[in-house]
């Protein structure tokens, strides 16, 4: 690589870092080459030398929002590694609702979502154990960086691939319909219980004490080590005191300096604040 | 785990077995219905069954009717088929079959749809 384009590199690299906090380090620039390459094309601009240029010249809202976009990888599935899933419908939330009963609000937050695929699966999987009136209480909040991204979960539209990873065929007949094109939405009434917004995790304002449970998988591993706590603190912030934070099946609080306890459900790891006793 | 494949294409026959892991997995063939239950009567045991919907002399909806008539076996049916419109799912499903791989498919989704019939079973 010629030093040109490493200085072009390195400029986006950092533009990322600072944005979004995920790291490309000089041996990922064959990573953010592609990705590079696909700015030119969604610009239609010759090569990266000009989309540099361009970026030197002026930052519109739609050239920062399109980095955010292509910066991101987006993999995911539905019940992706599974445990998670009966974890939340047959563990927690039943205990979530014998000791809190009533009609108060059940709040769940899905930070990273992707295209959707995690809050869908969550909320089947809650329809499959609780009853209408336990749903009714049920709010998903689902966010992402990526507005790309979050066009495509708010659609819940699914190609057949798509819908074959993960999904059992009995919720594909239950919870979508047949789009008769090789693709399929899920049904109005599961996409209208999940409210999608765009949120930076690295520089967001984290509510206080509000969420009950929170997913937040496979996000942070691209972050470095101060990022990664900042997060997490943050998350930890956000969570009620009892509430529960995943994390993806790879991904722990080991390195953080944050205070916690873990308990192991149904073969799934989750993450509580760890509470100060009383002197 | 023995897998009976039953389609009356010879390339997507040999194409599953391509896609199967050589470990753990063996697969029997069958051209049609009629082939996969004279297959069963004559004794074969398999632990799962891959089933097309379009072929001659007997097509999958009816194999999955002789298998649930005749108790052929017990071992998961899983329609692998370009018959993806929703009608056709909920009528294999009503029928007996226990998943759906829509072609064309990757090898991942063939594994993890066995695995996850397999698992269902249990
Ligand atoms: C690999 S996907 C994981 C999706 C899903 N949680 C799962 O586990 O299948 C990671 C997602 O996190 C989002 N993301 C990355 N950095 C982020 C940040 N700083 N704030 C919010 N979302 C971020 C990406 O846009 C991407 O959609
Ligand atoms: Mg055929």
């Amino acid at each position: 690589m010629e030093n040109k384009d490493k200085g072009i590199y390195k400029y986006f690299s950092n533009y990322i870092f600072e944005n979004i906090g995920i790291v490309y380090e000089e041996k990922d620039y064959y990573r953010l080459e592609s990705r590079l390459l696909q700015m030119c094309r969604r610009f239609d601009v010759e090569n990266i030398q000009a989309l540099y240029s361009m970026y030197l010249q002026k930052i519109t809202g739609e050239m920062h929002q399109t980095v955010l976009d292509i910066a991101t990888n987006n993999e995911t599935y539905f019940f992706r590694d599974t445990k998670p899933f009966v974890a939340l419908s047959e563990d927690l939330l039943p205990r979530i609702l014998k000791d809190r009963p009533g009609s108060g609000p059940i709040n769940i937050w899905c930070g990273g979502c992707s295209s959707g695929q995690e809050p869908y699966s969550i909320l089947m999987a809650l329809s499959e154990r609780l009853s209408a009136s336990e749903i009714e209480r049920i709010n998903i909040t689902a966010t992402d960086i990526s507005s790309e991204i979050l066009t495509k979960a708010k659609s819940g539209t699914y190609t057949n691939l798509e819908i074959q990873r993960g999904l059992p065929i009995t919720h594909l007949v239950k919870y979508f319909s047949d789009n008769s094109n090789e693709s399929w939405t899920v049904k109005k009434e599961i996409r209208d219980r999940i409210s999608f917004s765009e949120f930076n995790l690295l520089t967001g304002t984290f509510p206080r004490g509000k969420y009950d449970i929170i997913f937040c998988r496979n996000v942070i591993i691209y972050q470095n080590r101060e990022n990664k706590n900042k997060i997490l603190s943050s998350l930890f912030e956000s969570l009620t005191p009892d509430g529960n934070l995943f994390l993806g099946s790879g991904e722990s609080l080991i390195g953080t300096d944050i205070s916690y306890l873990q308990e192991n459900l149904q073969g799934s790891m989750t993450f509580k604040k760890k509470h100060k006793q009383a002197a | 785990m023995r897998v009976l494949v039953v389609d009356d294409s010879k390339h997507i026959l040999a194409m599953v077995r391509e896609m199967l892991p050589d470990e753990g997995y063996t697969t029997l063939d069958a051209l049609n219905g009629q082939e996969a239950v004279d297959l069963l009567k004559s004794g074969e045991k398999v632990d799962v069954v891959l089933l097309d919907w379009n072929m001659p002399v007997m097509d999958g909806p009816t194999f999955l009717e002789a298998v649930r008539d005749e108790k052929l076996t017990d071992a998961p049916i899983l329609m692998m088929t370009t018959e993806n419109k929703i009608e056709k799912i909920t009528k294999a499903i009503s029928l007996g079959a226990s998943e759906y791989i829509m072609k064309p498919f990757t090898e991942d989704i063939l594994v993890s749809k066995i695995d996850f019939a397999l698992k269902q079973a249990a």
